[in-house]
């Protein structure tokens, strides 16, 4: 990479800490909210990536001990995206916001090896890198229908299923 | 079934981008002073790597210091 000044200031260690802690703040309101509005499991899920996005300045306790910005932004992005286009009806078509939840939990994925690979003496070779985001994308969905399926049975939510009995067992 | 399929091919995606660009080319180590270096191989280069980073980040690469 060349050495110009817009590299110095995408590889500032003070910027970084600021968009980071920026972006924080942000899922924290739309945690915030997405739980008064009722989107109980939509603030569920941004308030588990806030947590996520939380663990190494806290674990450090120093504020610059934030995730690179580029990856909260990732992962900020789908729940933006969820918002402005979920329900939204263009051309006869109706956007469920179904295909931003796979991009959210990949992007949780995401989050979740950059903190290893960064903050964490784990060492990855590039393949393994590649299959580690992989499983743990598909750990993070396996997780997160457990938890809307624990949330129906537990606290009476209709994630999963929709209160009647005779289309739950053909939904699947 | 179908979201599960899906999510795997978006984490494909997130694999692929993770390890080209978080791991090869965003030099998290100049700006996170608390990164830990275990993503080189040898810590040596990254300790040279680190020498050469300032408070606006590194102005070498690993890779330039591995071979300069």
């Amino acid at each position: 990479m060349s050495n110009s000044g817009l590299s110095s200031v995408v590889e500032s260690r003070r910027l970084n800490a600021l968009l980071a802690g920026t972006l924080l703040l942000f899922l924290a309101i739309a945690a915030l909210g997405q739980f008064l509005d009722g989107d109980l499991e939509w603030a569920g899920f941004t308030a588990a990536v806030l947590a996520i996005g939380l663990v190494p300045p806290v674990a450090r306790r120093r504020p610059t001990a934030m995730l690179p910005w580029e990856v909260l932004s990732i992962a900020a992005f789908p729940i933006v995206l969820r918002a402005l286009v979920a329900g939204e009806t263009v051309g006869g078509m109706t956007f469920s916001g179904r295909i931003v939840t796979y991009v959210a939990v990949a992007a949780a994925a995401l989050l979740i090896a950059v903190e290893l690979d960064v903050f964490t003496t784990v060492k990855m070779n590039h393949r393994f890198a590649v299959v580690f985001v992989v499983v743990t994308t598909m750990a993070a969905s396996g997780i997160w229908a457990v938890v809307r399926w624990l949330s129906d049975v537990l606290v009476g939510t209709r994630f999963l299923y929709d209160g009647d009995p005779s289309t739950s067992s053909r939904r699947r | 079934m179908w979201d599960f399929v899906a999510a795997t091919v978006a984490g494909a995606f997130a694999g692929v981008f993770f390890e080209y660009y978080f791991r090869r080319h965003a030099r998290l180590i100049s700006r996170i002073p608390e990164a830990t270096p275990a993503e080189y191989p040898d810590d040596g280069d990254v300790e040279a790597a680190r020498d050469n980073a300032g408070e606006h980040g590194a102005r070498r690469s690993v890779e330039e210091v591995k071979d300069p």
